[in-house]
Parts: structure tokens; C-alpha cells; sequence
């Protein structure tokens, strides 16, 4: 860490001096000892976005162990999902949140801090070698899929992001994602390798209030998910504004509307453009040069040097130019696959018959996203293998949707689409078959989800197929046909109070 | 679409309704979002379902804290003139 790392509060303020924070993460730190954290013990937490989860990701690799950060949108049943599919030795909520959580042995934050007398000598010495994290890309009950990221992984990344980022201690750049992300983590690691400063995020996301931490703040850098980039926009457009402090914007996780990317050189006058991709499984991988935003709006790059992709047909062989292929990354950009669950972990990060000419025998991730490499060699998303829903820079299994619909009382089946939304990338709908409708039916099924699923995995639209669903000649549902029943627009009058 | 007077328990009782709440979870003064209760993938759906049911289209420059952030806020700044 360097000397002039600091973190600085959403309203602009250093709330630790030199070496407080060394000291506060120190005497976390001992509050994991005692609790009997080991080197790969999952240290797992559930904590409003602020420094105290940071300090306890921080506390938490001192030892050697491997950080949980839950989503915060999570249900109570999705936690209790993740913390039994993660089993870690520590459990940590926020203050007053144990009654919430029910089942579990959490510990409350404050808590864990009052439990070491005096602590922590303001020495760290983080152990990076080996797994550093489970980052859980799926939220629905049952089925949590947890990324092995290793310190190998962010290290790269760290290295090939700041070949065109390049933080300065000048630098201030503001946490927005998620500490259950690895994008959220770098961001942490970039401005303490710096020696810049981090800018705690506002309470909530709305455009507003981002613009007035950027300002507080005087914020440099900013990493975002498409629907923040709408939102911010859309709102310093119309109040005829700009954020002239931000000297790099950074985006990632879907398509950003055509017509917001064109107002950027407007609202953020003195940013460089940097669009890149990657999943969670294989992070950070490509990027747009800023100097070629301006002609090539919405590439999404090249691959950094250093990470190697692919484009492959189905037969295991190389797509040529401008044909539409799978993006398999390979090598050292690849995370160590979904914890403990070799049979998903196969599925997508194992090589495939036939096409080990191509890879050999080497660490590989499909990711289920067809792109296409134009004449220069930059490369241009064209779809989604499957059915998979990309919704607001999440991604969300129609799957898990279907099955919690399914398994409720009444529902005879349930298809999950995906419909363009300009600002999520897609919205959520769903077609239900019920045995009886009832006034309350739909009531009845959005208080389930409300309970069962995430706040960004609601479905926007929820309706009823009149009738039976029409299954195809082998007796299956015929989902083509109920998927494009649901683009249709809805007739619904507007709810009247 | 006809502007309609909503005021605060109305308001709470669509928000609550809207998010799956307990009837009378709410208060005139329940901080919204500063909380954390509800965040930016709720805020998006808030916006949606309070443009239905007062008529009245909200603008990106509207969407802040002041506006939104209690039901009693929202109810004075949805009957406030446009």
C-alpha cells in the first residue's frame, strides 16, 4: 500500500488520518485471529456499502482468507443460500441486521470490533498468494455460483488496467461497484498500489447524488454499469451540466444506448473514454482505446496485452474475420471456477471435445457470448448463446426464474424473457400458465418473488397466458412462440388508486 | 391521463404495495434510500409506478434525494405544480 493512499467519505471528508486506517484494518484483523480465521477460511459479510467492509476485505487477506462479499440487494434467503454454499468461519451484517438474517451465526460489525480489547500494531502485510476471493455471479435461491478469484487473477488485472488507466496519488477514484465484484475490488487496489485516493459512495446511486460526491470529492475516475451512465446523463443533460473533474470515465457490464455515448464528450469534457468487457469468470480482458471512441462506439476493444482470447465455431475452430463466434478466453485471465461445483465448472471452463487443437490443455473460460472481430481486428458483440438475460449489468438465468415460479402452488408453467429496455439493456418478463386465476393470483406471485429473488432479478413484466401454453411437436413447451407473445405490448389499464 | 391528489398514505400504501412491504411498514418521515431500504434497481420501478399513478411525467433533474427520499416528500413534490 502506499504511503499516500486515503479514503475519503461521500461528502468529500478524510475520515482516517495517516495510518488510521492501517490501524483499523490491524485491529480487524485480530478480531478475525480470535474468531479462528485460517489461511482459505471464507471471511463472509453482508454489510452496508461504507469503509467497514473494505476494512474487513482488507482484515480478511492479512490471513490469508478468502473474501465473501454477499450483494447487498440479496433476500434474507439468498444470504442464507450463499453463507451455506460458502460455509465460511466468520459472518459479519451490519449493526441490528442479525434478527433479519434468522438463521446463521453472524456476527453484527461493531460487535466484532468491541470484541478485541486493544489490537493491531497498524502493520499490514496482506498474504496474496492463492485464492482470494468467491465473487457470486447468481442470486436466486439454490443454485449460487461462486467464482474462485485468485490474487494471481486481480494482480493481472491490476497490471493491464493501469497500462491505459495509469492512477496518480493525484488521483481520486469513486468505489461504485460492489465489493462483490472483482471490478469493485480493483478499483480498492488500483488507488492504494497508486497511493491515490478512493471516494466512498453515496448512499444510494441516484444521478443526483453521485454528481454531488464526484463534486465534493473533486472524484477523477469512474467506473459504472450502463443504467448509471443513462441516469447520469440523462440528468446533467438536463440540467445543462458537466463533471469537468473526471479526467477517465471506464465502462462495462452490457450495451450503453448509442445516443448516451454520444453526449459523453458533452457532460464529462475532460475524460478519456475507456470501454472495456469481461466477466467475472475472466475479468478486465478487452479494451477500446480512448482514441478510438470517438469512430468505434461500442467495440468493445481489443484484448489486453497479455490476455489471450479466442473465437471459435462449434466445430473447435477459429472464426475468420467478421465471422460471429464464441469468445473463450484462456490462460492466466481465467478465474479457478465455481466453488464447489466441479460439474457446473466443467461445463463452462472445461475445453470441449474436439477442441483442445485450438487450446491445448490449458486453463479456459466459454463465455456464452458471440462476438465477431471486424477488419482491424477490433472486436463487436453480436449476441447471447443461450437465453440468458442482461438486465441493468446483471446477468440473470431465465432458469432460476422459471424454477421458483414452478415450484409455487397453482403455476402449471412459467417462461422467462428477456425485452429491450433502452436503459437496463433488457427487462425481465414473465408468462405464467395458472391451474386457476384468482384477483390475487398475480399479487399472490410478485409477493413470492419479492421474497425469493433480488431486487434486480423482479420481473418487470408478470402476465397470464390465456389458456393453455401451446407445446411443440415433441410435447414441449413452445417458448419461441410465448417469448414473442411477451414483445407484444401489454393492453393492462394503469393501476388506479 | 388525469392528475390526481396523492397524498402521503397513499403514497406509502402504493410504495408498499409496490415492494412488497408490511401495510403500514411505512411512515410519512421513513427515509427511502438513505436507508438503504430501497436502492437504485427500486428506484427505477418508484419512478415508473408514481409517473402511472399521478399522470405526471418525473425528469432526470427531479430524481434526487429531497424529492424522493420520504413519502411525505414524494407526496409534496408529486402535487407541487410542473
Amino acid at each position: 500500500m502506499n504511503a499516500t493512499f486515503q479514503v475519503i467519505d461521500s461528502k468529500g471528508i478524510a475520515p482516517f488520518g495517516a495510518g488510521e486506517w492501517s490501524l483499523c484494518v490491524s485491529r480487524l484483523r485480530e478480531a478475525l485471529r480470535e474468531s479462528g480465521v485460517q489461511p482459505g477460511d471464507r471471511v463472509l459479510a453482508w454489510l452496508p456499502r461504507g469503509w467497514e467492509e473494505a476494512a474487513l476485505w482488507q482484515a480478511a487477506w492479512e490471513l490469508g482468507g478468502v473474501w465473501v462479499s454477499v450483494p447487498r440487494r440479496n433476500t434474507p434467503d439468498q444470504v442464507a443460500a450463499l453463507l451455506a454454499d460458502a460455509e465460511p468461519v466468520v459472518a459479519v451484517c451490519g449493526k441490528g441486521e442479525r434478527t433479519r438474517l434468522g438463521e446463521g451465526r453472524w456476527v453484527e460489525f461493531p460487535d466484532l470490533v468491541s470484541s478485541v480489547e486493544c489490537g493491531g500494531n497498524g502493520v499490514t502485510s496482506p498474504i496474496l498468494t492463492g485464492l482470494a476471493a468467491l465473487c457470486y455471479t447468481s442470486g436466486s435461491t439454490g443454485r449460487p455460483k461462486g467464482v474462485m478469484v485468485s490474487h494471481e487473477n486481480l494482480t493481472g488485472a491490476v497490471c493491464r488496467i493501469e497500462t491505459y488507466l495509469r492512477h496518480t496519488p493525484d488521483d481520486r477514484l469513486l468505489a461504485l461497484m460492489p465489493l462483490s465484484s472483482p471490478w469493485g475490488l480493483l478499483q480498492w487496489l488500483m488507488a492504494q498500489r497508486a497511493g491515490a485516493g478512493i471516494v466512498l459512495p453515496p448512499p444510494v446511486a441516484m444521478a443526483s447524488e453521485l454528481t454531488r460526491t464526484i463534486r465534493a470529492a473533486g472524484v477523477t475516475g469512474l467506473a459504472a454499469l450502463p443504467p448509471t451512465w443513462v441516469q447520469l446523463v440523462d440528468f446533467l443533460d438536463a440540467q445543462n451540466e458537466t463533471l469537468p473533474s473526471l479526467r477517465y470515465v471506464t465502462t462495462s457490464g452490457g450495451v450503453i444506448p448509442r445516443r448516451i455515448l454520444d453526449r459523453f464528450p458533452a457532460v464529462f469534457p475532460n475524460a478519456e473514454v475507456w470501454m472495456t468487457y469481461g466477466l467475472t469468470e475472466a475479468f478486465r480482458t478487452t479494451v477500446l482505446p480512448a482514441g478510438e471512441f470517438h469512430h468505434r462506439k461500442g467495440s468493445l476493444g481489443k484484448a489486453c496485452p497479455g490476455v489471450a482470447i479466442e473465437i471459435v465455431r462449434p466445430d473447435g475452430t477459429a472464426a475468420g474475420p467478421e465471422e460471429a463466434g464464441e469468445l473463450v478466453h484462456l490462460g492466466d485471465c481465467v478465474t479457478r471456477g465455481y466453488w464447489r461445483q466441479p460439474e457446473m465448472t466443467a461445463r463452462s471452463f472445461g475445453v470441449r471435445p474436439g477442441h483442445d487443437a485450438l487450446f491445448g490443455n490449458q486453463p479456459v473460460h466459454y463465455s456464452g457470448d458471440q462476438v465477431r472481430r471486424d477488419e482491424e481486428g477490433y472486436l463487436w458483440f453480436v449476441g447471447r448463446d443461450d437465453e440468458l438475460i442482461k438486465s441493468g449489468g446483471y446477468r440473470i438465468s431465465p432458469s432460476d426464474i422459471e424454477e421458483i415460479l414452478q415450484s409455487m402452488p397453482g403455476v402449471v408453467h412459467a417462461v422467462v424473457g428477456g425485452i429491450p429496455d433502452e436503459a437496463l439493456g433488457q427487462r425481465i418478463a414473465v408468462a405464467v400458465e395458472l391451474a386457476n386465476v384468482y384477483d390475487d393470483s398475480l399479487d399472490f406471485i410478485r409477493s413470492v418473488l419479492r421474497q425469493k429473488l433480488a431486487s434486480h432479478q423482479q420481473p418487470h413484466h408478470l402476465r397470464i397466458w390465456p389458456g393453455s401454453m401451446p407445446l411443440n411437436a415433441h410435447g414441449k413447451l413452445n417458448r419461441p412462440q410465448i417469448l414473442s407473445w411477451l414483445l407484444e405490448p401489454e393492453s393492462e389499464p394503469s393501476p388506479i388508486l | 391521463m388525469s392528475t390526481s391528489t396523492l397524498p402521503p398514505e397513499k403514497i406509502r400504501a402504493l410504495l408498499e404495495t409496490t415492494f412488497g412491504l408490511q401495510s403500514g411498514e411505512l411512515g410519512d418521515d421513513t427515509a427511502l434510500f438513505s436507508s438503504g431500504l430501497l436502492d437504485s434497481f427500486h428506484l427505477v420501478e418508484m419512478i415508473s409506478v408514481l409517473e402511472k399513478a399521478s399522470g405526471r411525467k418525473i425528469k432526470p433533474g427531479e430524481i434526487n434525494l429531497e424529492n424522493l427520499d420520504t413519502p411525505g416528500s414524494i407526496a409534496g413534490f408529486l402535487s407541487s405544480a410542473s
